[in-house]
Parts: C-alpha cells; structure tokens; sequence
C-alpha cells in the first residue's frame, strides 16, 4: 500500500508543482442589467440585478435573520446592501460606461436593496443614474460589469441577460457582445510585451475590462 | 499542498467549533448598534486604510477565515488540476508509468509471499504456463473490473445531476467523497483481521495460550488487498479446460485491487479519465509481469524462489501493517479534505 500512498503523493505533487496558485474569486455573480432610457431617448441609468452563488449567499447572511423566522427580510438585509453600495463606490460599482471613449461617471445610488431568494441565493439590485445623460443615436453607448480587482466574478447568464427600460430610440437596439477571443487576448498580450517599462496607457484605453463582455446600444446612422 | 496538511487537520477540528464561536462577535456586534458588516461579507476586495489585502481573523470571524482558507485551498487544486489539464499528455504518461510501476511492485510485495509458495510447489513446466496465463488474464480481468465499478458509480452520480456545470462540480466532489471512503474501506480491512485476535485474547480467558501471533500474521498476509493474482497451485492440476481458466480468471479478477480504484478514481477527479484507464491496463500488465516473472523464477531456481519467500518475515509483515493503516489514514484525509474543498465551488 505504500506505494499507492507514493504514487498518489507523486502525482498530486507533481500537480502542485506544475502551476502556482492562480487568482481566487470571492464571490461569483450572474448579472442582468437593463438600459434605461427617458422619454427623448436618451441613456439615463443602467439598472443592475445581480444574483450571487450559493455558497457566497449564506455566509454573507449568516447571523442576519435578527428576528429569528427564518426568513431574510429586506430590512434584515439593510445593513449590508448599505456596506456594499457604500464600499462599490469606489468601483464605479462594477458598471464602467463609456460615451465613445470617454468614461462616464455616476450619480449617487438612491435605489438599491438585497434579497434573499427561494433557492437560496443572495440578490442585490440597484440602479445607477448617469450624471449626465447620453444620447446614443449621437454617440456610440457601451459599458461592462466586471470587478477591476478580480475579487468578484461576474457573469452573464444565457437566458435574458439584458433588456429596456423605457423607449428604445427607433432604429436602435442592445447588444450583449462576446468576450475577446483569445487571438485578440493574445494580440493584446504581444503589443503590451513590446512596449517599455515606463510605458502608461492611454486613458480611452480598457484594459482591466479587457475580459468582461460589453452591452453596446447599437443605433443606425443617418436614423435619428 | 503538503505543506498545507497540518493546516488542514486544524481546519477539520475548527470546523466543528466554528458555529459556536461565530455567534459571539456577531451578538457583540448586535449591542453596539453600529450594524457593521464585517468586510469579508462585503463584495469588494477588503483592504486596509493603506490599500493592503486584508483577511478574517480566525478569532474574531472563524467562519470567514474558514472560508477563506477553504478558497484558498481549493483555488490551489483547481489551479494544480489546470495544470494537469494543461499538460495531460505528460501527466497521462506519467500516471500510467506510474502505475505501471506500481502494478509491478505492489504483486512483488510483502504479503503476496503466498504467490511464490504457490508456484514454487507447483513446480512442473505444464502447469506454470496455465498459471501464467490465468494470473495474466486475471490481472486484466482486475482491471476491467475496476474500471466497470468506477465508471458505473460516476454515471450514477453524472445521472442525478442536472445542469452541465453541476455535474462537473459534483463528479468531482463525488470522486473526492469516494477516494475518502476508498481510505476508510482500507484501514478497516488493514484493521479488521487484527480485531479477532484482541477479542479472542481479552473475551476468552480460557484459552491455553497466546500463540495466535503466527495465525494473525499468516491472516494478514491472506488479506492484504483483498484480492489475489496467482491461482492456488491444487487448481491447476489434472485436466484442464478453457472455461475452468476463464472461471478462475474471473474468480481472480473479480476483486479489483484497491489502487487500480484509487487511481481511476484520482484520474477522473482531475479530467484525465481515459489517461486513468490506460493506467489502471498498465498497472495489471505490470502486475502479469512480476507474477509471471516469480512463477518463472520459482520453476528455474526454486533455492532463490524460497530465499525470496522467506523475506515475507514478520517485521516486515509488521512494517507493512503499519504503512497500510498510515496510507489509508492518508487516503481518507486526502479524499475528505479534496472533498471539501472542492464544495467551495458554487455552480451559478
């Protein structure tokens, strides 16, 4: 038997060996957001639902249930959702929109809250409000949901990932685009390796995006 | 990961206690108003004032600092099993080098002394070479049996789940969980001839004396995998037809050695199935190999087939008593703590 326990030490070594630890998701996301537009057809604010694993979900509520019943009400979840929009600050909160390259900043989050849903499974959503509204028929709309830190993995689902709040503007519509593939990862990868040290990009640039899917609102031209 | 084991025992026993001391600084925390959620609860990465990573205390958030440690442990494996992945051709031929060693050692070890007695009292050419050829059939036998078994529980398991990602995730946890239960299945049988001989000597005053030493050795040598790979020399005398071969090869090979599962079992856990069949096939050609290789040894030179025999003395029957009990003791930790790590995934 020694030698099963020298062969399985070998290989499970050998595995170890092979590839240092890589980065570590916290928590793992699936995201749904929704575009929403005003009456003229302008890009107002993108509403965020977010649905976290299950795992995740019941550390972060545990000793929450102040009442004992069993249940997590919104109020029992308060003190939570009011840490996390306040600590998302900082990040934007994970939504990271862009009028052609220029970046786009948001106004303090009023409506927001947490969940605790039938399977289990922790929700959040709120919506965060551009400062200033964009007219996508004018300039080219699109953002990503995406953790810079790589604390938090977020995903889309397949099933309804995105929908309107509001009128769409005639001759335009939401797209969910693919993650890069990995010629163009490696295409990046290549130009960054050529370049120097010192050697700063350029703020239109999105690199620590480079991986999260973007929602663009794709309008015809010449159809405003 | 080695170096992680004693960490992972004080894991184990935390575990255990972390309920109870979890709700001690969140009752605290009740009191003072302040509602603060602890920052490891938050979805964004905890950092310090000055902007460094910060982590769970293990006294004043036990549970968050096993979860963390428990995040830690299994980004490690699903990193190691990328890199298994990501280089499968050398792991797959090392895992079947290996287990082809393995299947070449393990029939010549201690314990399979019985093997050589065996073909060394059988003695004429005739027989040797039926006894070859069953202890080679029975050797593949041992080996479609293990696999039939694996596979047959991992499509058990693959069938009960429902999405695609689940099943990965539970397949996996399902082979941990069954490398676990393969670790406790050998401490018993390592352990279980040992419990009569201690029942009989303590319940049963009368017996005349204490001589069991040499049946409990001879006992363990008897049950060492719980299987056997050379036909016992009385079978193969007289006539002889095919269908008795097949039926002793069966016979053989219808207890799958404890390592060939073993395995499988691990190969499977990190996405090299196939790689894990390959190796269980060249661990019974490893294991055809020593048993005809001593079969032939004893037929040549029968002084150095029983010199070889008598190594099976007992200090070494003890010594690998004792290696047996710590390797299954091994194997349960190892499964049981893959196991749990590998829960800290949570399909979306």
């Amino acid at each position: 038997m020694s030698k099963v326990w020298r062969a399985i030490a070998s290989f499970v070594g050998l595995a170890v060996v092979t590839v240092p630890a890589g980065a570590h998701p916290h928590a793992w996301i699936t995201t749904r957001s929704a575009v929403v537009f005003d009456a003229a057809g302008q890009v107002v604010a993108i509403d965020v639902d977010w649905t976290f694993d299950k795992d995740y979900s019941k550390y972060a509520i545990e000793g929450l249930d102040t009442d004992g019943d069993g249940k997590f009400s919104p109020t029992e979840l308060q003190a939570l959702s009011d840490s996390n929009i306040s600590a998302l600050r900082e990040y934007d909160y994970f939504v990271y929109a862009r009028a052609g390259k220029k970046k786009l900043k948001w106004a303090p989050i009023t409506s927001y809250g947490m969940a605790n849903n039938d399977e289990g499974r922790l929700t959040m959503q709120f919506t965060a409000p551009l400062v200033t509204p964009v007219d996508p028929r004018r300039v080219d709309f699109s953002y990503k949901i995406y953790d810079p830190t790589f604390y938090i993995d977020i995903e889309y689902p397949k099933k309804d990932p995105l929908h309107a709040v509001g009128p769409t503007p005639r001759g335009c519509h939401l797209a969910l685009l693919p993650s890069p593939s990995d010629e163009q990862t490696n295409a990046t990868k290549a130009m960054l390796a050529a370049k120097p040290l010192n050697w700063q990009p350029d703020p239109g640039e999105d690199f620590g995006g480079m991986f999260a899917q973007p929602v663009r609102v794709i309008c015809k031209k010449g159809n405003s | 990961m080695m170096r992680s084991l004693p960490s992972l025992l004080l894991l184990i026993l935390l575990l255990a206690s972390a309920p109870f001391a979890a709700t001690a600084p969140a009752a605290a925390a009740g009191t003072t108003q302040t509602h603060k959620v602890a920052p490891w609860r938050l979805i964004v990465r905890p950092r310090s004032a000055t902007g460094q990573d910060i982590a769970p205390s293990i006294f004043t958030d036990p549970l968050g600092w096993v979860r963390v440690q428990q995040r830690i442990f299994y980004d490690r494996m699903a990193a190691a099993m990328n890199g298994v992945r990501a280089h499968h051709r050398t792991a797959a031929w090392m895992l079947m080098f290996m287990s082809f060693i393995y299947g070449i050692l393990h029939a010549a070890g201690p314990g399979h002394g019985k093997a050589v007695i065996s073909a060394w009292l059988m003695g004429n050419e005739r027989q040797l070479r039926r006894g070859i050829a069953i202890a080679c059939l029975g050797a593949m036998v041992q080996a479609t049996t293990a696999i039939a078994i694996v596979t047959g529980v991992l499509l058990l398991v693959d069938r009960a789940g429902t999405t695609a990602r689940l099943i990965a995730g539970s397949l996996q946890s399902a082979s941990f969980a069954m490398v676990a239960l393969m670790g406790l299945y050998l401490l018993w049988t390592t352990l279980a001839p040992m419990r009569p001989a201690f029942a009989s000597s303590g319940g049963h005053d009368h017996h005349h004396d204490h001589g069991h030493d040499g049946h409990d050795h001879i006992h363990g040598e008897d049950c060492d995998c719980g299987h056997e790979h050379f036909p016992a020399a009385q079978r193969l005398k007289g006539d002889f037809s095919i269908r008795q071969a097949v039926s002793i090869a069966l016979a053989i090979g219808i207890r799958p050695c404890s390592g060939a599962l073993l395995v499988l079992l691990l190969a499977s856990a990190v996405g090299l199935y196939w790689a894990g069949v390959a190796s269980t096939f060249a661990m019974a050609v490893g294991t055809a190999i020593t048993v005809s290789s001593v079969a032939v040894l004893a037929v040549t030179s029968r002084k150095l087939a029983l010199r070889l025999a008598a190594y099976d003395t007992r200090w070494l029957t003890r010594t690998a008593l004792g290696l047996k009990i710590a390797a299954g003791a091994f194997i349960t930790l190892l499964g049981g703590f893959l196991f749990w790590a590998s829960l800290a995934i949570s399909p979306i």
